[in-house]
């Protein structure tokens, strides 16, 4: 008779080993070497903006879209060919609860897109989505089931994920939309030229929380700390604060960066309490971030908090949050990479008027991301049309130098130009209105992202 | 001292909220010699019942949490009942990895619910004092982690009166010490397991309640923090109670320790611990003591027939 001891114990080990396994690491962030060969011709140039006709290649028909995905309507003209674009999404996993909010917010883009006119001779869709459980493997799995059915991905979703399938983009010449803000992703030899980013990077968001901080809020900063997820976005944050601070001359008194699964709020607030200092910089996931800022709050531990935009959550402020209080006091800010669901530009007015259409009451970060994503991508795609080369190599090549528009939402950026993006928005928390921020700052580069040498490369 | 004595109380609550998770796990170990991974599933359902009905359909939070965990339990009995009575006699390992089917299954169901924003539990506790909390002698105390330390007691007593007086609590340990024998004797063993259930049921509700109460809000990731009772269970040994109880107590004070002395400790010593060591340290003390007592602290010694 066997042990069941001991197969509990064998069994026990495998399931913690999995765990740990599933942290990651920031230090382990896959850097690719490899470049793509430099793009000599510019879309700009006659023999490109002359071309009559369009080929096409996988992923693009000359039939009509689908009415609907799912249950959310297209918008497609059925007199146009259709441009099928690829989604990896999660809809389980650490951020699965973020997933539906991107989606909506994507899908709301198209049907708004194609409703006016759609692109070029075509409209263009989603498919449905894949559950990527922001687990590597899965991703890649996902954007195999896609792989033949698309010209270009809608979004891939977080850092480490999208690194992980590059080579296969590569192969494929599959540019992607990212929902993460790594600024790496702005430099051809790191992304190959597929990743069409934007908003600021997190490193550039750090840079500026810091900058802004120090111009703006009556406290003498002189320590700060900062607590973040490694492998994911804590990384590029925490270098992006850290290199502020010590253009300004504030000390980092400690970094707490742990990947997400081995986050321990015991010994965040623990760090806060021991060592108190005078603002902390937070990249977490909102249960995360309620739970260090209350417990530190408990201990009579408020320095000022500039949150990166995924520690924030629009339920902090809302009626029946124990410290709802708390995240309105004016102790607590919100750095975003572009600015909330409110803001006063073309591109919001249109995302706006299209949620009223179609019924939804939302307005949060992640809906306004999902809507943003979609920006650079159609510009691509109108370039690649203009260039008369539909094919997925000919909408890389339409990639690697074009200026992209998104409204106002974000500045003009071209995508052939190494650097990242640093305009960061800066608000309060507030219950007034649905994105849960008002607005203090929009667009905003301090002197030390401006100053920063974003030709050197990526902050990590 | 504060910071030793504040270090303490967080230990301590940790060991509370991880106590009531471990004794689910030991429960059903030694009435059914499974290892449930079930558990940490049940917790976050409890907690999801009881958000649901507090805060989505404003019954009083007393009466919310009393329905929840109820309804936890009849949860845990429905497992057992559906999913795992028709695996009696099939190898443990086979039960084993069904339940982690179980803990899928419900945890997706749950997160579909959960969706964008962390859920709160509409419990008082928050409104008490400061945001939840008191000095005392300088040191924070937070009135959720007082109810969750009172709670293990009370649930530790009066499982111990349980399982010693009643009738159903001698025909369990009769069960988990020889199953034919307690048949012959004309137990229900059936009945036993189902109960089994519904009391690892209860107690995960319980945590999953002082997990997620107060500003600590229910996510997808909520579980993660019942997860962390497994250790307490191997340290303390699978098939004892008080030892799951003493492993608890032993991992939250390592967590609450580590996550107040590790930064000065690396000061001192020119040591780099690391990101993330409060929770790989419990690990450590799991290894150590398993080389030195391979059962666990309080676990029963097996004799193998060769």
């Amino acid at each position: 008779m066997k042990s069941l001891r001991k197969q509990g114990i064998i069994l026990f080990t495998i399931l913690a080993l999995v765990l740990v396994a599933c942290g990651g690491d920031a230090a382990e962030e896959e850097v690719v070497e490899e470049t793509t060969p430099e793009v000599v011709e510019t879309l700009d140039s006659p023999a490109v903006t002359t071309a009559q006709s369009v080929k096409t290649g996988v992923g693009v028909t000359s039939d009509p879209c689908p009415e609907a995905v799912g249950s959310f309507p297209t918008g497609a003209d059925p007199s146009k060919g259709c441009i099928y674009l690829g989604l990896i999404n999660d809809y389980t996993g650490p951020y699965g609860a973020l997933g539906p909010a991107l989606e909506l917010g994507q899908r709301a883009f198209w049907l708004w897109a194609n409703t006016a006119g759609g692109v070029g001779d075509y409209s263009v869709t989603i498919v449905e989505g894949g559950d990527a459980q922001y687990n590597p493997a899965k991703h890649l799995e996902v954007y195999n089931s896609q792989r033949d059915n698309v010209a270009a991905l809608a979004m891939s979703l977080g850092t480490p994920q999208t690194l992980f399938i590059l080579d296969e983009l590569d192969k494929d010449d599959m540019i992607a939309a990212p929902m993460s803000w790594y600024s790496g992703y702005a430099y051809k030899d790191l992304d190959k030229g597929l990743i069409v980013e934007f908003g600021s990077a997190y490193c550039a968001q750090g840079m500026n929380a810091v900058d802004w901080a120090l111009a703006n809020l009556p406290v003498d900063i002189k320590t700060v700390g900062i607590i973040g997820n490694a492998g994911d976005y804590g990384g590029d944050w925490a270098k992006g604060v850290a290199a502020a601070a010590e253009a300004n001359g504030i000390t980092v008194a400690w970094s707490y960066l742990p990947p997400a699964t081995e986050f321990d709020v015991a010994q965040a607030v623990g760090l806060m309490v021991t060592q108190p200092v005078d603002a902390y910089f937070p990249a977490l996931g909102p249960t995360a971030m309620a739970q260090v800022a209350g417990g530190a709050f408990q201990q009579g531990i408020t320095p000022i908090a500039m949150m990166a935009a995924p520690s924030f959550n629009d339920a902090f402020v809302r009626e029946g949050f124990a410290l709802a209080p708390l995240f309105t006091s004016g102790s607590m800010y919100v750095t975003a990479f572009v600015d909330p669901y409110e803001a006063d530009t073309p591109g919001h007015a249109a995302m706006r008027a299209t949620f009223d259409a179609v019924g939804q009451v939302t307005g949060n970060l992640f809906v306004t991301a999902g809507w943003s994503s979609q920006y650079h991508l159609k510009g691509v795609l109108e370039a690649a049309i203009k260039g008369g080369d539909l094919t997925r190599a000919g909408i890389r090549r339409a990639a690697a130098n074009v200026d992209v528009d998104s409204d106002g939402m974000m500045p003009i950026k071209n995508l052939g130009k190494d650097g990242a993006q640093t305009e960061t928005f800066v608000g309060v928390p507030t219950s007034d209105n649905l994105s849960g921020i008002k607005s203090l700052a929009s667009k905003y580069t301090g002197p030390s992202a401006a100053a920063y040498d974003w030709s050197a490369g990526a902050c990590s | 001292m504060t910071v030793f004595l504040q270090a303490t109380v967080e230990g301590l609550s940790l060991a509370a909220i991880y106590s009531l998770v471990a004794i689910g796990f030991v429960l059903i170990y030694k009435s059914m010699d499974v290892l449930s991974f079930a558990q940490p599933a049940l917790a976050v359902v409890g907690a999801g019942l009881i958000s649901s009905l507090a805060v989505d359909r404003g019954v009083p939070f007393w009466i919310a949490l009393f329905i929840g965990i109820s309804l936890t339990g009849v949860l845990g009995l429905i497992v057992e009942r559906t999913f795992l009575r028709p695996m009696v006699g099939e190898p443990v390992f086979s039960v084993a990895i069904l339940t982690i089917g179980i803990d899928i299954l419900l945890r997706t169901t749950l997160d579909n619910w959960i969706g964008l924003n962390p859920r709160y539990m509409g419990d008082p506790f928050p409104s008490f004092g400061n945001f939840g909390s008191a000095q005392i002698a300088g040191v924070t105390i937070k009135y959720l982690e007082i109810a969750a330390l009172a709670t293990a007691i009370f649930i530790i007593i009066a499982l111990n009166i349980f399982f010693r007086k009643s009738k159903y609590g001698v025909a369990m340990r009769a069960t988990s010490f020889d199953q034919e024998a307690a048949l012959a004797q004309g137990i229900n063993v059936g009945r036993i397991f189902g109960l089994v259930w519904f009391i690892a049921g209860i107690l995960a509700a319980f945590a999953g309640f002082f997990i997620t109460g107060g500003f600590n809000t229910l996510s997808q990731t909520s579980f993660v923090v019942a997860l962390r009772a497994l250790p307490a269970v191997v340290i303390g040994g699978l098939d004892s109670i008080p030892g799951a109880v003493v492993g608890s107590i032993i991992i939250g004070l390592t967590q609450g320790y580590v996550a107040y002395y590790q930064y000065d400790f690396e000061i001192l010593t020119g040591l780099t611990l690391g990101n993330g060591f409060s929770l790989l340290a419990p690990y450590l003390i799991m290894f150590v003591i398993l080389i030195l007592k391979p059962d666990g602290l309080f676990g029963t010694k097996e004799v193998e027939r060769v």
